[in-house]
C-alpha cells in the first residue's frame, strides 16, 4: 500500500459518510420507542463546531470561591456593604447586578424578609436563635449548598452546629456531621417512594421521620444513634453546645432514652405516657466528640429529627427531598409542621425545587396552581417566615451532540416565579443567575468543572459558586434594609 | 475569513483529539501532502516534525515553544554525550538531559502537589510562583497570569522520551540521530505525543532512515486498530463515564454501596477503553504513516497476577520505568530487601507519574505492595502451577478485582471521596436494590458487560475476526468503516441517561 491509496481510501469513506449526511433524515430513523438511528445532517456537519453554550467566565471571575477551602463569603459581602455605603444604590444598581443576580419580591412583599432581618441583626444582641430552614430536592443533598451559605451567616450574625438532620439518614447523611445507626431503625419519607402501609402522615419538619419495630429487638442490642462533628465540614459547623431530639410517641409503653457523651452515660430519659410532639434538649459547655443515644422499651418513638446547635444565633438546616417536587407540605400533618416551626422559631424557609418537574411536566397552569397551594399551605402554619422560592437550575438535554436547556425550563421557572410573586413570596432565579439559556454545559466543561455530566447537578465546586451567588442576594437585600428599609 | 483564519490560532475548545472531527481533518491534510512528498526521506521526516509541532501548537498553544526547547537541549546533549571521550563528561551530558526533563515535569507538572504538600504538612501558605511566566512578561511584555502554571500537554510523554534517548546514547545502544529534524520529528511524533505510547529511540529512530513500506495486511490492521480504539474510546469509556462513572464519583454520599461498587467496576473497563482505545488509534495511524508503534496494552485484565498485569497494561511505560528507574536504582541485584525497596520507589513514582496527587501515589503503593504479596505468595500458593481452569479463573478474577480495588485512588479526585466511595461501601452497601439499579441503568450495564465480554474472549477467536477483517477488500472494509462510524455517533449523539434514584 501506498499513501495515495491510503488517501484513496480515506477519502472515498468521507465520500460515502457525506452522501449519507445529505440523504439521512434530519429527525433521524425511529426503530422503537427506545431507539432513533441518527446521523449528522449536512447542516450540522458544517456547523459542527458551533457551540452556543452560555458564557459563565464573569460568574467565576465574580466569585470568591477557593479551591477546596472554606471560602471567605464575608470579603464578598464586605465588598457589597463598600459599594453600597461609598455610593447611592441606584447609581451603582448596574455593576452591583454584575455582582449578584437579584431576589424578585411581590408588590408588598418585603416586609417579612425585613422581620426576618431583623431577627437576624439582633441575634448577637439578644442572644436568641433562629433558623433558617433550606428545603430542595437532590441537588443540595449532603448539605453542598446549605453548608456554605449556613457556615457565611453563622460567621457574621452568629451561631454554629450542623442544624436538623434525620436520626436515621439516606445512606450516610451530610459533609457537616458524621452519624451512624443500629440496623434497627426504619426511615419513612413524605417524598419519593411513600410507605403506604404506615397509618399517618406526621412526618415532621424534615417531611420524614424513623422509628423502630420494638418486638424486632434484642436484649443485647438497643436501637442507637451515634454522633461526631464531622472533621470535613465548615468550621461553625463542627461546634455546637446544644442538641434537640424532636420525636413523638404514639402509646402508652414504656420507653427510655439514655444519652452518652464520649461514652459516658449522661442521662436517662423515661417516657410512659404516649405524646403527640416533645422534644428533649441537652446542653453541653463545649462541643461533645461523640454523642449517643440508646432507645429502650417496649414502645417505638418517631423520631422527627435532631439539632446541633450553638445555644443562641443562626441555625440553619439542610433539608434535601430526593426526587420532589416541593409538593409535599400539604400531604403532611398540618398540626404536626405548625408545633414543630414554632418550636424552631423559623425565620426564613427557602424552597428550591423544579428540577424534578422540568422533564416531565406538560402542563404548567397546573404546576404554577399546586405550587401556589403548597405555599398557602406553609404560609399558613409557619405564618411569620420569610419564604424565598428558588427557580430550578439549568437542564441539558442532548442533541445530535449537543447539549441544549429543556425546552421546557423556561415554562417551569416562569410557573414556579408566578406561583411565588402570587402568593406574597420572593423568588430567586438559579437558572438566570448561573447563566441562563444553555448554561449548565459550561458549568459541565469549566476547568475544572463546576457540575457533573448528567447536566443536571452541580459538583461540590460549583454548588458553593451557586451557594455564593444565593447568599449574596440575601445579602444584598439584607445591606439594602440596613441602609434604607429600617 | 474567520475559519481560515481559525485553521491556524490555538482554541482550548478545539484540540485535535482522535474523537474529535478537526483532527481528521487535519489527518486528511497530512495525508494528501505525504502522499505526494513520501519518497523523500528528508522531505518526509520534515514534514511530520512539522504537522507534528502544528498539531501540539493546535493543541497545546504555546507550550510547544517547550517541546522545541526540549528537542533542542535533547538533541545536542544526545551529541555532547556521543562524542565525549571521558566517562565523567558523557555522565554530565547525561545528566544535563534528564535534569533538564525532569526539571519541566516538575516544573509544570508537580508545583502544585510539591506546593500544597509543604503547605499541608509545615502548615505554611506558599503559593506558586511562575517565574517563567514571570521572565517572559518582563522581557517580551507578555501578560501571562504568573500565579497559574499549566500542564503542557503530553509533557510526561515527551520528556521521558527524550530521557530514554539520552540514557540509551549513554548505554551505547543507541547512536544519536543525525539532525535535529529528525529529533524533534522522534520527540513530537504527532500520533504519540499526547498519550503514549512511549516510544524508544532504539526503536524508532532506524525507521526514520528506512523507505516507505506497507503491506495491505499491514494497512487492515492498522484500519482495524483505530476503528476498535474509536469504538473503546467513545462507544464505551465516553459513554459509561457520562452516563453513569462521573455523576457517582462526583458525589459518592448520595449514592448506595452497590452504585459507588458498579461505578468502580464500569470505571475499571472505562480506564482500560480510554487509554488503550487511545493508543490503539495512534499506533493505526503511526502504521499509515509507515511508522510502527511498539504495543501498549495486552488484555491486561486477562492477567493471572499483579506482575503479569503491568507487563499487559501501558506496556511501554512498565518497561521505561524498569530500565530507566528499576534497574538503575539497583533492581533485583542487592538482596532481597532492596529488590523490594527498588519495587516500591518504582511504583510509587509510578504512580506519581500518572497524575500529581497522593492519590496516584497510594494507587501505586498498594499496586506495589501487590507486586510484593504475590511475589512471596507464589512461593506458597498451592495452585500456582496449576493448569486446571479454575485455578487460572480464580487466578485472573482475582488479579482484576485486586486492580479494580486499587482504581479507587486513581479516580477519586481527592482523599475525601476515596473515603467516601469507601463509607458508602462499607457501610451502605444496600443490595436490596441492586436489581432495581441495574434495570433503570439497563444500557449502561449492557455496555459494561459487552465490554468486558469482548475484552475475556479468547485471544484466539479475536485474531480469527481480526484476520478476517484484515483480509477482506477494500470494498469491504469502508463499508464496515462507515457501518462502525454509524454505531459510534449513536453512542456520541445518544441522549444523556436521566439520574434515577432508588431510595429516598
Amino acid at each position: 500500500m501506498k499513501p495515495y491509496q491510503i488517501l484513496l481510501f480515506f477519502t472515498s469513506t468521507v465520500i460515502v459518510l457525506f452522501t449519507i449526511s445529505l440523504i439521512f433524515p434530519e429527525n433521524g430513523i425511529k426503530i422503537s420507542e427506545d431507539i432513533n438511528l441518527k446521523f449528522l445532517s449536512f447542516n450540522e456537519l458544517i456547523n459542527s463546531d458551533k457551540k452556543n453554550y452560555a458564557d459563565i467566565s464573569n460568574i467565576i471571575e465574580n466569585s470568591g470561591v477557593q479551591k477546596d477551602s472554606e471560602v471567605d463569603t464575608l470579603a464578598i459581602i464586605s465588598a457589597l456593604n463598600d459599594l453600597i455605603a461609598v455610593n447611592t444604590i441606584k447609581a451603582n444598581a448596574d455593576s452591583l447586578k454584575r455582582i449578584t443576580h437579584l431576589i424578585e419580591f411581590p408588590a408588598h412583599g418585603k416586609k417579612k424578609f425585613y422581620r426576618f432581618f431583623s431577627k437576624l441583626e439582633n441575634l448577637r444582641k439578644t442572644k436568641s436563635t433562629m433558623r433558617i430552614l433550606h428545603y430542595g430536592d437532590s441537588q443540595i443533598e449532603t448539605d453542598r449548598m446549605t453548608g456554605y451559605i449556613r457556615n457565611s451567616l453563622q460567621k457574621r450574625f452568629g451561631g454554629s452546629g450542623p442544624g436538623m438532620i434525620p436520626p436515621v439518614p439516606l445512606f450516610n447523611g451530610k459533609m457537616s456531621i458524621r452519624q451512624e445507626n443500629s440496623n434497627h431503625w426504619n426511615r419513612y419519607t413524605g417524598f419519593g417512594i411513600i410507605d403506604s402501609t404506615r397509618a399517618h402522615n406526621r412526618y415532621g419538619a424534615l417531611i420524614s421521620y424513623c422509628s423502630y419495630n420494638p418486638l424486632s429487638t434484642e436484649k443485647n442490642s438497643s436501637p442507637s444513634l451515634q454522633f461526631r462533628p464531622s472533621t470535613i465540614a465548615y468550621t461553625t459547623a463542627r461546634n455546637f453546645n446544644t442538641i434537640s431530639l424532636y420525636m413523638a410517641k404514639s402509646d402508652a409503653g414504656y420507653l427510655s432514652i439514655k444519652s452518652f457523651v464520649n461514652d459516658s452515660l449522661a442521662e436517662v430519659k423515661t417516657l410512659k405516657e404516649s405524646v403527640d410532639y416533645y422534644k428533649i434538649n441537652w446542653n453541653f459547655n463545649q462541643t461533645p466528640n461523640k454523642f449517643s443515644l440508646e432507645f429502650e422499651g417496649q414502645s417505638s418513638p418517631e423520631l422527627y429529627g435532631i439539632s446541633f446547635d450553638n445555644s443562641w444565633g443562626l441555625a440553619m438546616d439542610n433539608i434535601p427531598l430526593r426526587g420532589s417536587a416541593g409538593l409535599v407540605f400539604s400531604k403532611s400533618d398540618t398540626l404536626l409542621l405548625r408545633k414543630m416551626y414554632d418550636d424552631m422559631n423559623v425565620g426564613l424557609i427557602i424552597l428550591q425545587f423544579g428540577g424534578n418537574v422540568v422533564p416531565y411536566m406538560k402542563n404548567f397552569k397546573h404546576y404554577e396552581g399546586i405550587l401556589k397551594r403548597e405555599l398557602k399551605v406553609l404560609k399558613s402554619v409557619c405564618p411569620d417566615a420569610a419564604i424565598l422560592v428558588v427557580g430550578p437550575s439549568d437542564m441539558s438535554i442532548k442533541e445530535k451532540g449537543q447539549y441544549v436547556s429543556y425546552p421546557s425550563l423556561e415554562k417551569v421557572r416562569n410557573a414556579i416565579r408566578n406561583a411565588s410573586l402570587d402568593s406574597g413570596c420572593a423568588f430567586w432565579d438559579m437558572y438566570e443567575a448561573m447563566g441562563g439559556k444553555n448554561s449548565m454545559p459550561s458549568w459541565v466543561f469549566a476547568d475544572p468543572p463546576l457540575a457533573i455530566s448528567d447536566f443536571v447537578h452541580f459538583n461540590s465546586k460549583g454548588a458553593k459558586i451557586i451557594a455564593e451567588m444565593m447568599c449574596n442576594a440575601i445579602m444584598y437585600e439584607y445591606n439594602l434594609w440596613e441602609l434604607e428599609g429600617k | 475569513m474567520n475559519n481560515f483564519y481559525d485553521i491556524f490560532i490555538f482554541n482550548t475548545e478545539k484540540p485535535l483529539l482522535f474523537t474529535q472531527m478537526y483532527f481528521w481533518i487535519f489527518f486528511g491534510i497530512v495525508l494528501t501532502i505525504y502522499s505526494i512528498i513520501y519518497p523523500s526521506k528528508a522531505a518526509r521526516n520534515g514534514f511530520l516534525f512539522f504537522a507534528s509541532l502544528f498539531f501540539y501548537w493546535k493543541t497545546s498553544g504555546l507550550f510547544f515553544l517547550l517541546l522545541i526547547f526540549s528537542t533542542i537541549a535533547g538533541y545536542f546533549f544526545g551529541l555532547g554525550n556521543y562524542h565525549a571521550k571521558k566517562k565523567s563528561v558523557k555522565k554530565l551530558f547525561l545528566a544535563a538531559s534528564i535534569i533538564v526533563n525532569l526539571g519541566l515535569l516538575s516544573y509544570f507538572k508537580y508545583s502544585y502537589f510539591v506546593t500544597e504538600t509543604i503547605n499541608t504538612w509545615f502548615g505554611t501558605h506558599f503559593e506558586v510562583f511562575n517565574f517563567l511566566a514571570a521572565i517572559s512578561n518582563s522581557i517580551s511584555g507578555s501578560n501571562f497570569d504568573v500565579a497559574v502554571i499549566g500542564l503542557p500537554v503530553g509533557i510526561s510523554f515527551f520528556t521521558f522520551q527524550t530521557i530514554s534517548y539520552a540514557i540509551d546514547i549513554y548505554r551505547e545502544k543507541v547512536k544519536p540521530v543525525r539532525n535535529i529534524i529528525d529529533f524533534g520529528f522522534y520527540v513530537s511524533f504527532f500520533p504519540q505525543l499526547v498519550a503514549g505510547p512511549i516510544v524508544r529511540a532504539s526503536e524508532f529512530v532506524p525507521q526514520l532512515y528506512k523507505r516507505y513500506n506497507l503491506s495491505y495486511a499491514e494497512f487492515g490492521y492498522a484500519l482495524f486498530l483505530i476503528l476498535n480504539g474509536l469504538v473503546k474510546k467513545i462507544f464505551i469509556g465516553d459513554y459509561l463515564a457520562v452516563n453513569f462513572i462521573d455523576r457517582i464519583f462526583a458525589n459518592p454520599l448520595s449514592y448506595s454501596g452497590f452504585e459507588n461498587i458498579s461505578a468502580l467496576y464500569a470505571y475499571s473497563l472505562q480506564v482500560y477503553c480510554d487509554f488503550s482505545g487511545y493508543t490503539d488509534i495512534a499506533i493505526g495511524i503511526a502504521l499509515f504513516l509507515g511508522f510502527r508503534l511498539p504495543k501498549n496494552f495486552n488484555s491486561p485484565y486477562k492477567a493471572d497476577n499483579v506482575g503479569n498485569f503491568w507487563k499487559r497494561w501501558h506496556i511501554s511505560l512498565s518497561s521505561w520505568l524498569k530500565d530507566y528507574l528499576y534497574i538503575p536504582l539497583g533492581g533485583n541485584r542487592n538482596g532481597q530487601f532492596r529488590t523490594n525497596v527498588n519495587l516500591m520507589i518504582t511504583m510509587l513514582l509510578g504512580g506519581l507519574w500518572h497524575g500529581a496527587s497522593w492519590e496516584f501515589v497510594i494507587w501505586g503503593g498498594i499496586n506495589g505492595i501487590g507486586l510484593l504479596t504475590y511475589k512471596y505468595w507464589k512461593r506458597i500458593s498451592p495452585y500456582e502451577h496449576s493448569k486446571h481452569w479454575l485455578a487460572h479463573f480464580w487466578k485472573v478474577f482475582l488479579t482484576f478485582n485486586f486492580i479494580t480495588f486499587t482504581r479507587i485512588w486513581f479516580r477519586s479526585e481527592s482523599m475525601l471521596q476515596a473515603n467516601q466511595f469507601l463509607t458508602q461501601v462499607w457501610k451502605s452497601l444496600d443490595l436490596s436494590m441492586a436489581s432495581d439499579v441495574v434495570i433503570s441503568y439497563y444500557k449502561v450495564f449492557l455496555v459494561m458487560l459487552l465490554g468486558y465480554v469482548v475484552h475475556w474472549l479468547p485471544s484466539g477467536f479475536k485474531n480469527t475476526y481480526r484476520n478476517w477483517f484484515i483480509n477482506t477488500s477494500i470494498g469491504i472494509k469502508i463499508i464496515i468503516t462507515i457501518v462502525v462510524i454509524f454505531i459510534i455517533y449513536q453512542a456520541w449523539s445518544s441522549d444523556i441517561v436521566p439520574f434515577i434514584y432508588f431510595q429516598f
